[in-house]
Formats: structure tokens, C-alpha cells, sequence
């Protein structure tokens, strides 16, 4: 099945985007949490401080369903 | 949606009375199935570790699977969950029925509630009409009268479930009702609701369910029910239910005879399966999907009391409420099943705390002025009714007892806590396990505390050596992955185990439904993940080692037998020590009882290791590593 | 209380906005944590709008690198104390409020001192490690936490208000470490301070949906706003802490 990851702006140059500047698309299979995915394309978790999916902060062990888009969002702690 | 599913889950929050319609989280199930295993994950993600049981930030959800409503042989339970004030841990119990099917027929898979109602309300499900009206005409109502009430008030082609006074009160072993007769028993689930200040469930569906392959399916049930029809155990089930087994448990030594002093109880044959048939039986029931029909539908007829009516006793209750407390007649134990299920308590905890009182009046430790000027002796069925109307309104010590024989025996004090035959503040299933050490082991590991329907061994102890330990770890390890896989599905264990389907037939089904391909061993892993979800929750809640919690009650191995064919028997205290060895190192976990990083992560459950190394509970590494695969496969025996 | 004159002057493009009230912003307290980039720029705005008392804590000296985005600060503030530094301009630029200032370090030791009599707390820190000893205190004491942090071109900024809603801990793992300098020009802590002082304003005077138990995420390379709820965690270390 399909996902998109989405990645906050410092993230994406590791995440490659593919479909528009931001977003990749990722085949993957349906049960994987978004951790075991990232494992999958060689991302280390450790990069990510949260992730959201439609308007809903999840965890790393959050199963994404077939289409949906995850955004990553990297640590942001600066002021 | 993948196919099998209804597509809605129904959120209410009580507090607000707002009920909103979300989409089935289809990613979620595929992950935990359905039923009981997505009961745990959504418990551990949203109720915080101090959260009160019965406060508002506890869930209740009322689940069915991707299975539930298929027509697929014996699909007809309906899974409720949430963290249970019997336990402290997460709770599910299940029951049959029609409810679970006409949810999904109504277009709802799961419901989930949250918040307490500043009113007492129950809900109504007619396909897209959901609603939350005003209970105020039902509250006080015992569970079966109300029920018998709202079909009249509704209309009798509605499914409803209930709670009795017992839930309204905090009861904590208090159950729910459905059908006249169907519980979902254990863990406290009724007291949850009440808590909520739900009094009942009501739903009406006429929907269709899409499946992935539907001659495939068809196929594939017609031939189980063919092969089925013929089976030798076919009769006995459709003839006395499970109460067939009140005898056999006795002939074996492992029927519970006065709080488990003994295993031989002499009456036997005045509370046998043929004594309910012949004496009390109406008719037989039978659960949606399912011609078993190992439900009787039973009168009590008691010269002096009213002729009730009643679906049971079943082997449990039969035990528990009968050699237990030493009845000398069917009708006498149909009538406390009666008085339970009425009163919306679990007939099981129910026959636990009351053999615990009796035993406790025998020895002096309560005395008729705490009783209201009544006794509470062996086989006195007026002393039971009077002491388990206390215990439903919490009058005087029925207080205590209204807690759970662990929280009566802490008040109640004068070493009480050893004939207290609880695991974790759950009273034992019906089996005496000092001559069946596998069993044992079963209670003492049990999720839900002295549970027999996670893993049930008696034959295995039979087959394996009664006296021996050896091996019966890996052995419970395997039955605690696979008899709750039934739970995670919503399909009832005792059609599909005594009648010689296998796992592979079961799963085949589940691929024919839903089209997701699983193989039997990813469904294994599957419940192995729920498994070790629930001990996590478990620790994170209650703070220590998981070895902790996981002891029997010393009666159970500091008395040996004293009568009946398991004389002189007992499991020691070496053995159980052995045993809670070998169980821990064949689940990969640490001498302390506690989850190792290693097996959490293999189970894609990092967050919990993380959660547990945060508060010191993680497992410690084990030299040599984990097994690979945890359990040993043994062919189940059902029951 | 009435307000005077010079107040009726000061405030009367403001007092006409719907549902403004002006006793409740006088009568607040509250205690902004850092003032660099954040932190200065929230404040300043808080002050003109008129909160009462307006505390901030910084123990840092003004540094050449801090003024291509500290509002509060110029070239003649060069290795003065920061908060000596803002006292005085945000007194200049509002005289009818009062200011207090503490050159110390925020820590577990002192943050009750700080934030007392505080109704919330505004976030100007440059760091994860100081944030969650304010999320802490704000959990212990049920003061809101208005949090807001800035990396690059990217800006958050949230209201956890512990018990109804998720604490700073449900939202990342305790486990952070301090990183490198982190790249920020004066738009993003600029827009973010704003923000911050906005959403203060709605929260104390009790107007509007504010971004209580949500965060709102800006990027601004590509001018997307993420509004995502976060729920509580359940097995939070800092707010769901079972009572023994």
C-alpha cells in the first residue's frame, strides 16, 4: 500500500522528496507502524521529535492506513 | 474500508453527551484484529496510568471484530474493555449472544465512551439513529427485569444489554447482561459502565456486511458445518452445555468444594449436568451463528420463593455457586445464578466472595451481628441471599465484600488472605489447581488475574504428569497466545475448540472476510503483542516487579488435598518458583517477571520498553538472548 | 477598577475591539521565561497591551549575535544584562504596568519563586531542557504553559493547560540532547513572540478558541500552518503519574 511522509522543513533533504517539495511517496505494507517503515527506508527515528497525521499528533508505533499523509517533524527548540 | 468491517466507530463522551461518528481506524484493527486486542491498545494509548478505574478518564469500549456478524460459525461474541477496578490492570470480558452482530448490522464496529453522565442515561443504536435518552425510568432496575422492561418499551427485535444495581453501585466485580442470561462476567466491566452512569445499551441493525471472497467463504463454512454435525462431541454440548463437566471436573479432583478447602465435593450428583436437565431446564439457547446451543434456558423452583427463570447455571457458576458453597440442590444454585445475574454481578467473582465469607463465618473472623443478625453457612441458600443483598447495596461489611475477596480479606484481616482464592484481585475460574500445577500457573500468569479462559490445562496436567511441572510453562505460554486469539476475533472458543477445527481453518476465514492474507503465525504474534501490551500496562499502573503480582493464594500451596481422588496432593512452593521461572524465560522476560527490551521490540512495542525504563520496570537483558519463538505448540483441548 | 484617564487614552484603539476587556489584562500577572528573540517580542507586546505585571527571568549578557532578532535590545546594549536591558524598554514603552526582573537561571530550585502568583507562563527559552522544568511546574501547579519554539524557518507554538489538556511531555520524549547552535533569523521568534502575546491576550481576558491542547506549526519557506491536536499520553511521566 501507499503513504506519504511529509517532512518539516529541516528533515526533507533526508527524506528526498519525490512528489512535490516536500512529501515522498512510500510503498510499504499494510500493519507497519510509521517506526518500522522509517527503518524500512533507512531514516532513524531519532531525527523526528513528533509526527502527525490528519490533524492528530501520533506516535512513532502509530499504523498509518492506505493513502494517508504523515508529517515528520524535526526537533525545534530554538528562541 | 477493507471488507468485513461496518466502517463507523461511534465516540460518546458522556460528560458532554456528544456522540460523534468517526471512520473504523482500519490501519488499527489490521494491526490488533479486532476485539479484545484492540481493546488493549486503545486502553494503553488513552487512559493515563492514574487514572481511577472508575473516574471519568477511563474508557469503555464495546467491540466486535472484522468476523463479528459474517455468519461465520459461533461469531457471536461482543468484547467490552477498559481498565478494570477489580484488577488495576486492563480488563476485557466478552459474551454471546446477538449484541456484538447487531452492531455491525446497525453499521458500527466499536463504540467507544469516555466521561461520566451527569444523568444516568442509556443508549440507543436503530441502524443511523444513535442516541443518548434518560435512564431515570430504568436505574435501580435489576438487570433482567430491565431488560424484559425496555424490549417492551423499545420493541423486542432490539438487542439490548444492561447493568444491574450492583453496576449502579461500584460493585467491582459487577457484570453486564444480555439476552436474559449471557454475561460479560469478569473484571468489573458492569461497574465501569455503572461508574459512567450507563445503564444500558440498546441496538437495531439490518445492514449487510461486504466480505473479500464470498463463495469462498461459503464454501469453506458449509463444509465446517457438515464435517461438524457428526461430531461425538456434538450431542453432549447440545444435551447439557458445559454443565456436562461438573462431574468430570469431580471424578478428576479438581472441583473447588467449600472455598477450595477440597477437590471432591460428596453432593455431586444433587448439582451434576443430568439434575439440571432434569430438573430446571425450559429449553436450550443458542448464540447467534451457533447450533451448539449450549445455553440452557432453566426455571428454579423452590417451595417458599418465587419460580424464577434463568439461563444457567453453566459449568462455572454450577462449581463456583454449587460444590463451592456446598448446595445440596440445582435449584438452589440456579437460584443464587439468579439472584447474581439479576442483581448484575459476575457469578463467578459472586460464588468467590461468598465462599469467602462463608469460610470466614465458619472460622468466627465476621459473626451474625455483622451480618444483620444472619449467618452465612455451607449450603444455606437464604444466607446467601441475604449476604449478597448486602454486598449489592454495600450495607455494612457487604461493603467489604462488594470489593473482591483480596480488598474483604485485607479488612477483614487474621490471615484471611490465605483462603482469599484470588490472583491479582480476581477470584478463581472453577478448577482447583493443587493437582493440576499447569493450571495453577494459568491463574497465577493470567492477564486478568485467577482467569481459566487465557489458557486452561487440566488435561494438559493429565497428559503431561498431575504431579510434575515439567514443561507447563512453554505449554501456557502457547494457550495464553492462542485461546485469546478467539477473543481478539469475537468468536466463541467452545464451538471452534471442541469440535476439531483448527487455527489454520479459523484464519482461513479471517483472509476469506477481510482479503489480508495473514498466516496463522502472524496471528500468534499478533496475540503475543497484546500479551505483552497488557503486562506493560500492568506494570506501569502498579509500580512493581511484575513477579510481584503473580503468586497464588497460600491455600494453594501450603494446604494439600485433604479428600476426594487428589488426597494428599499439592503443588510446592519450589514448584510454583520453578514454574514462574520457566514461564519468564520462555516469554523472554526477566527473573522479576518484567518485559525485556528484547521481546518488546522484536513485538514492535518500543514505546512500552521506553515507557518501562522510564519507571525502572523494563526487563533485564538475559544472557543468551530471548527464545525466538515464544511457546511451545501444544494442541489445545477446549473448555 | 475603573480605568483612569491616561489608561482610557493609552488603550482606546483597543478598547473598542469586541469582547477586550482591559480590567482583566491590568489585574494578570504573568511570567515570560527568556527574553531573546521569543521572549523579547512577546513581551514587549504584552506590555503594550497592558498586562499588569509582567515578570521575566534571563540570566544571559547581550551578545553582537543576538541583535538580528531581540528586539529589545541595540548596538548601546552590548554586555548588559539582558533583563536590566528589557526592564527598561518594556517600562519605556508601557510606564502604566509593572515590570520585574530576574538575571538568574531558571532551574527546579527557582522556577517556584519565579512563576509565583503567575496565571500563565510564556516560553522565550532556546532550549528543550529548561522547557521541561516550566512544563513540570506547570503540571505540579496547574499554571498553563504557552510554549513556542523556532528553528530555521520553521515556528511552533501551543497551550498545554495540565490537567484538561496534554502536558509539553506528551508531545516529546523526555530524552533530548542539547544540540548546536541553532540557525534562527528575527521573522520566525518574531512571528512566534507574536503569536505567543496574541494568544496570551485571548487566554487571560477568556475570548476565542485558543490553542489549548493543540499546536499550531508554521513553516514559513513554504507558508504552510499545521493545525494538529495532541492528545494526552496516557503513560506521561510528568502528568499521568500513578498516586501510591
Amino acid at each position: 500500500m501507499v503513504v506519504f511522509f511529509r517532512a518539516g522543513s529541516e528533515l526533507r533533504h533526508r527524506l528526498k522528496p519525490d512528489v512535490d517539495d516536500y512529501t515522498r511517496r512510500v510503498e510499504t505494507t499494510p500493519g507497519k507502524s510509521v517506526r518500522e517503515i522509517l527503518k524500512d527506508l533507512g531514516l532513524d527515528p531519532a531525527l523526528i521529535a513528533f509526527l502527525y497525521v490528519e490533524g492528530k499528533v501520533r506516535t512513532l508505533d502509530y499504523v498509518p492506513a492506505e493513502g494517508q499523509s504523515i508529517t515528520l517533524q524535526p526537533p525545534v527548540s530554538g528562541g | 474500508m477493507a471488507r468485513g468491517f461496518a466502517g463507523t466507530t461511534l465516540r460518546i463522551d458522556l460528560s458532554k453527551g456528544v456522540i460523534k461518528r468517526l471512520p473504523t481506524d482500519e490501519a488499527l484493527f489490521r494491526r490488533w484484529h479486532g476485539g479484545r486486542g484492540v481493546v488493549a491498545k486503545i486502553c494503553y494509548d488513552q487512559v493515563p496510568r492514574d487514572a481511577d478505574p472508575l473516574g471519568p478518564d477511563n474508557v469503555f469500549i464495546i467491540n466486535t471484530s472484522p468476523m463479528s456478524g459474517c455468519l461465520i460459525p459461533g461469531g457471536s461474541k461482543v468484547e467490552f474493555g477498559s481498565v478494570s477496578p477489580l484488577t488495576n490492570g486492563q480488563g476485557d470480558s466478552n459474551m454471546g449472544g446477538h449484541l456484538g452482530p447487531a452492531l455491525k448490522f446497525a453499521g458500527y464496529d466499536m463504540l467507544i465512551f469516555n466521561g461520566i453522565s451527569p444523568q444516568p442515561v442509556y443508549l440507543t443504536i436503530d441502524n443511523d439513529t444513535v442516541e443518548l435518552r434518560d435512564a431515570a425510568p430504568y436505574w435501580g432496575m435489576k438487570s433482567l427485569d430491565c431488560e424484559k422492561q425496555m424490549k417492551h418499551d423499545l420493541g423486542e427485535d432490539f438487542e439490548i444489554a444492561t447493568i444491574g444495581p450492583a453496576g449502579e453501585n461500584g460493585i467491582l466485580f459487577s457484570c453486564i447482561t444480555h439476552d436474559f442470561g449471557r454475561q460479560a462476567g469478569r473484571t468489573g466491566q458492569g461497574a465501569v459502565m455503572g461508574s459512567k452512569r450507563l445503564k444500558a445499551i440498546a441496538i437495531r441493525g439490518n445492514r449487510s456486511i461486504q466480505v473479500h471472497d464470498m463463495p469462498g467463504l461459503k464454501k469453506q463454512v458449509t463444509g465446517i458445518i457438515k464435517r461438524t454435525q457428526k461430531h461425538p462431541n456434538m450431542e453432549p454440548w447440545q444435551k447439557y452445555g458445559t454443565a456436562f463437566f461438573i462431574r468430570w471436573s469431580n471424578d478428576n479432583g479438581v472441583m473447588p468444594t467449600r472455598n477450595f478447602q477440597t477437590t471432591y465435593y460428596e453432593d455431586t450428583d444433587k448439582i451434576d449436568g443430568d439434575q439440571l436437565v432434569e430438573k430446571c431446564l425450559i429449553t436450550h439457547k443458542a448464540c447467534f451463528g451457533c447450533w451448539m446451543n449450549c445455553g440452557k434456558y432453566t426455571k428454579a423452583v423452590i417451595p417458599g420463593k418465587p419460580e424464577v427463570h434463568l439461563e444457567g447455571p453453566e459449568y462455572e457458576t454450577g462449581a463456583l455457586c454449587g460444590s463451592n458453597l456446598g448446595m445440596k440442590d440445582i435449584n438452589h444454585v440456579a437460584y443464587i445464578n439468579w439472584l447474581l445475574d439479576n442483581l448484575g454481578m459476575d457469578s463467578m467473582s459472586g460464588g468467590g466472595v461468598i465462599a469467602f465469607g462463608m469460610e470466614s463465618f465458619e472460622r468466627g473472623l465476621i459473626t451474625e451481628k455483622d451480618l444483620e443478625g444472619h449467618a452465612l453457612r455451607w449450603g444455606s441458600l437464604d444466607d446467601v441471599e441475604h449476604f449478597l443483598d448486602m454486598v449489592a447495596h454495600r450495607r455494612g461489611i457487604g461493603d467489604w465484600f462488594a470489593q473482591g475477596t483480596k480488598r474483604a480479606a485485607e479488612k477483614i484481616g487474621h490471615g484471611s488472605e490465605k483462603f482469599a482464592m484470588q490472583v491479582k484481585g480476581q477470584e478463581m475460574s472453577g478448577y482447583d489447581g493443587r493437582w493440576a500445577p499447569g493450571m495453577l500457573l494459568s491463574y497465577m500468569t493470567s492477564d486478568i488475574g485467577a482467569h481459566h479462559n487465557r489458557s486452561w490445562t487440566i488435561t494438559v496436567d493429565m497428559a503431561e504428569g498431575r504431579e510434575s511441572v515439567e514443561g507447563r510453562a512453554k505449554i501456557v505460554v502457547y494457550l495464553q497466545h492462542i485461546r485469546p486469539l478467539m477473543d481478539t476475533w469475537c468468536i466463541c472458543r467452545l464451538f471452534w475448540g471442541e469440535l476439531d477445527i483448527t487455527p489454520e481453518e479459523i484464519v482461513e476465514s479471517l483472509n476469506l472476510i477481510t482479503g489480508w492474507g495473514v498466516s496463522p503465525e502472524e496471528c500468534l504474534r499478533t496475540s503475543e503483542m497484546v500479551w505483552n501490551l497488557n503486562r506493560c500496562h500492568y506494570l506501569e499502573r502498579n509500580r512493581a516487579n511484575g513477579r510481584t503480582f503473580d503468586y497464588p493464594p497460600a491455600r494453594s500451596w501450603e494446604d494439600k488435598i485433604p479428600s476426594g481422588p487428589g488426597k494428599g496432593k499439592g503443588v510446592s512452593r519450589e514448584q510454583v518458583e520453578q514454574m514462574l521461572d520457566e514461564y519468564y524465560a520462555a516469554r523472554g522476560w526477566d527473573r522479576d517477571g518484567n518485559p525485556t527490551r528484547e521481546v518488546l521490540e522484536d513485538l514492535g512495542l518500543k514505546e512500552c520498553a521506553d515507557n518501562l525504563e522510564r519507571i525502572g520496570l523494563l526487563g533485564k537483558a538475559i544472557p543468551g538472548g530471548i527464545p525466538a519463538v515464544r511457546g511451545e505448540k501444544y494442541k489445545p483441548k477446549a473448555f | 477598577m475603573a480605568l483612569n484617564d491616561k489608561e482610557k487614552e493609552r488603550y482606546r484603539r483597543q478598547l473598542n475591539v469586541p469582547l477586550w476587556n482591559q480590567d482583566k489584562l491590568r489585574s494578570a500577572s504573568v511570567f515570560v521565561a527568556g527574553v531573546g528573540g521569543l521572549g523579547g517580542t512577546s513581551s514587549l507586546y504584552l506590555a503594550l497591551a497592558g498586562i499588569g505585571r509582567i515578570r521575566v527571568a534571563d540570566r544571559d549578557r547581550v551578545d553582537p549575535s543576538n541583535l538580528n532578532r531581540q528586539v529589545l535590545f541595540t548596538e548601546e546594549s552590548l554586555g548588559r544584562l539582558k533583563v536590566e536591558e528589557a526592564g527598561r524598554r518594556l517600562r519605556e514603552a508601557n510606564p502604566l504596568i509593572s515590570v520585574e526582573t530576574f538575571a538568574e537561571v531558571i532551574d527546579r530550585t527557582s522556577i517556584g519563586r519565579l512563576a509565583k502568583g503567575s496565571a500563565l507562563i510564556v516560553d522565550g527559552l532556546d532550549n528543550v531542557q529548561t522547557r521541561f522544568i516550566l512544563n513540570e511546574h506547570s503540571v505540579k501547579e496547574s499554571i498553563p504553559y504557552l510554549y513556542g519554539a523556532v528553528h530555521g524557518w520553521q515556528g511552533m507554538v501551543g497551550l498545554f493547560n495540565p490537567p484538561h489538556t496534554a502536558c509539553l511531555a506528551c508531545l516529546l520524549p523526555q530524552a533530548q540532547t542539547p544540540g548546536p547552535e541553532i540557525p534562527v533569523f528575527g521573522c520566525l521568534p518574531g512571528t512566534i513572540g507574536l503569536l505567543q502575546a496574541t494568544e496570551a491576550v485571548k487566554f487571560l481576558m477568556g475570548v476565542g478558541r485558543t490553542l489549548e491542547g493543540r499546536l499550531l506549526i508554521y513553516d514559513s519557506r513554504d507558508l504552510t500552518f499545521d493545525l494538529v491536536e495532541v492528545a494526552k499520553n496516557a503513560a506521561c511521566p510528568v502528568c499521568s503519574r500513578p498516586q501510591k
